[in-house]
């Protein structure tokens, strides 16, 4: 094989990768259902991590009882968490281990069990708990968090596959423009 | 024998070489005196070709220097938030500086033929930028903040560069993201990733054809790495009670060490493999050494409750799994000495070589059978096993003409009396004390063990020349 094969192999293979992670998340975006999450606060020592906000969700902690699986899930297995329209924000109901059968007014969002608590509780992370956001405008939105004085939801993509991306963060109902 | 003399200038590469080896021959004949040897050695010396190689590694040096700090600082720069630019404007930029870096790889290196250093350094620039370029994507899609997927494909990014050996320095990179990316996905899931081995093949398979070693030496520690973290969760799983896995891995890693050490032998069988043994040989003393280190501790033998009913409940397959590492090394142990001794080079004491670690294998099994009423003197005997490894690593390092082989055996006994010193002397005395005491002990220990190393070395040195 010449240089210039062996080279433009890899030039392609590293473009593939670049334009996949792109196709990925726009894909959410552009066919994914917006929900809006109410998000819980966060302890503010691990609030900030350079220049990114971590997020905690209501749907981040799910009860044993919505896991409606016989075997015991473990840390790094898949989970599939239904979700209904409540009020405002979209609820949990109830979780399995594989992709679940839907009735109307239900979508389901993919995540990755964190840790769990046999009986108790599981932590999952959904990929959408970092917000990147420019230097010096992250203290609007930590107070916030915390529910200081005001309160964060998050409008999130979610598409037929689970998968999810955020699309806006919302303070008080007002979309929050950090550029 | 003397070779028949060049014809052509005095001054050509070849007379040079030719004169070079007749002077060896002469000196070896008594002809002429070491004086005059080492007088006739520098006039005859590659001047040309060693300015050559030198101004040739500056330009290599510079380059990859500069390729690599290009690349960190493009890193930081997109690391900070681009506050002005919409998300498409930044993706439009960084794909368009990507393909700029890419038209300006592809002309250096096949259309401009006569800049083959510059190419190469475009070339690990480019995978730099392609590193940015994952993370700035990251930032625009808020994918997570630990990352372990995006090192993953920066590692495979690079991977189609690394395997068709187009640079060394993208394979040395791939080997180091490939072992991070590893790292990091067990920090997240306690559990290794068995796709690593995937990964790991090939890319031993590059270093073997290219003969990186220092690639083979970074790959080896990431397997290693690897084994013990996917050992620990499997005698865990294996063992129906607490069983002490620290000492059950402890014994796993000797029979690993020994292993790597006798692979590394097994390379003598070919003079064309023979250069790829000392990682395998290097990583190998040092898990060895490591291991007996670690036992040399108090705390951690007081830890190893003996109880003989738990022994007796060890699971088949767990000692099935125990019995199979250990005939493994003791097999590559055997045939390790054997292809050594068969080997051109024949090294001296493969004797000694082979009985000791024998005796290491011999004694591995007492690490999971230590009684509690004898911990102290198992303590004792620990200390003096890894005082006996270093000796005979410095005896056999004399012997063999291998400073590696003295390095270590000096830096183990300088570890382990610095160890030993806060050990006792942090109980014995006041804490002012003890640390101006500590001070002056080692600042004299340590002048004493480098003049002691040097002349050693200086040692192997002349004895090198002279042969």
């Amino acid at each position: 094989m010449s240089l210039k094969a062996k080279l433009t192999i890899g030039i392609v293979c590293q473009l593939i990768i670049l334009v996949g992670m792109v196709g990925f998340k726009h894909f959410t975006l552009l066919t994914g259902k917006p929900i809006l999450l109410e998000t819980v606060p966060v302890d503010p020592r691990s609030l900030f991590r350079g220049d990114y906000v971590i997020l905690r969700y209501k749907i981040s902690r799910l009860k044993s009882g919505i896991i409606k699986e016989q075997k015991m899930p473990k840390r790094g297995d898949s989970i599939y968490v239904v979700l209904r329209k409540g009020d405002e924000f979209w609820e949990p109901t109830t979780a399995f281990l594989s992709r679940p059968v839907l009735t109307e007014g239900e979508i389901f969002i993919k995540g990755t069990i964190v840790s769990y608590r046999w009986a108790k509780s599981a932590r999952v992370e959904y990929g959408i708990e970092t917000y990147f956001i420019p230097e010096g405008k992250g203290r609007v939105i930590e107070a916030a968090t915390r529910g200081e004085k005001s309160h964060l939801s998050v409008e999130v993509a979610v598409d037929r596959f689970g998968c999810s991306v955020i699309r806006q963060l919302f303070i008080d109902e007002k979309p929050v423009k950090l550029e | 024998m003397h070779s028949e003399q060049p014809q052509g200038r005095k001054s050509s590469e070849q007379f040079r070489r030719w004169m070079r080896c007749e002077i060896v021959l002469w000196k070896k004949e008594g002809l002429i005196d070491s004086n005059v040897s080492k007088k006739l050695t520098e006039r005859y010396s590659d001047e040309s070709g060693e300015r050559l190689t030198l101004s040739r590694r500056l330009v290599v040096i510079t380059s990859i220097l500069g390729a690599v700090l290009m690349g960190v600082g493009a890193i930081l720069f997109f690391a900070s938030n681009w506050q002005t630019l919409s998300p498409l404007v930044k993706l439009i930029t960084i794909f368009i500086i990507l393909l700029g870096t890419y038209f300006a790889t592809l002309r250096f290196l096949i259309v401009k033929e006569g800049y083959p250093v510059l190419g190469q350094a475009l070339l690990l620039l480019t995978c730099f930028f392609f590193g940015a370029a994952l993370w700035l994507i990251g930032q625009v899609y808020n994918y997570r903040g630990y990352f372990p997927t995006g090192v993953l494909f920066w590692t495979l990014g690079m991977l189609p560069f690394a395997l068709t050996g187009c640079s060394s320095a993208v394979l040395c990179l791939a080997s180091v993201l490939g072992g991070v990316w590893m790292g990091m996905d067990l920090l997240q899931f306690d559990n290794p990733n068995a796709w690593y081995l995937l990964l790991l093949v090939p890319l031993l398979g590059v270093t073997y054809r290219t003969k990186a070693r220092f690639c083979l030496t970074i790959n080896l520690l990431g397997f290693s790495f690897w084994l013990g973290a996917f050992c620990a969760p499997l005698i865990d799983r294996f063992t129906m009670v607490h069983f002490n896995e620290g000492m059950l891995c402890l014994f796993v890693y000797l029979c690993l060490g020994i292993f790597l050490y006798c692979i590394g032998n097994l390379h003598l069988v070919s003079p064309s493999a023979k250069s790829m043994g000392a990682p395998f040989r290097t990583i190998g003393l040092l898990t060895i050494l490591g291991v007996t280190y670690i036992l040399t501790f108090r705390s951690l033998l007081e830890e190893v409750g003996y109880n003989p009913e738990l022994f007796i409940k060890m699971p088949p397959a767990l000692i099935a799994t125990l019995i199979t590492c250990w005939s493994l090394a003791l097999a590559s142990t055997i045939a390790g000495t054997l292809i050594s001794k068969r080997s051109p080079e024949k090294p001296a004491h493969t004797g000694w070589e082979l009985g000791f670690l024998i005796l290491l294998l011999l004694t591995a099994p007492c690490y999971l059978l230590l009684p509690s009423s004898l911990i102290m003197v198992c303590l004792i005997l620990f200390n003096i096993l890894l005082l006996l490894e270093a000796f005979g690593l410095v005896l056999l390092g004399l012997c063999r003409k291998q400073p590696l082989y003295v390095n270590l055996g000096v830096a183990t006994v300088t570890v382990l009396i610095f160890t030993r010193y806060f050990d006792f002397s942090l109980k014995l005395l006041s804490r002012s004390f003890f640390f101006m005491g500590t001070g002056i002990v080692l600042l004299l220990i340590g002048g004493l063990l480098e003049r002691t190393r040097r002349h050693l070395i200086q040692r192997l040195k002349e004895s090198r020349n002279v042969s």
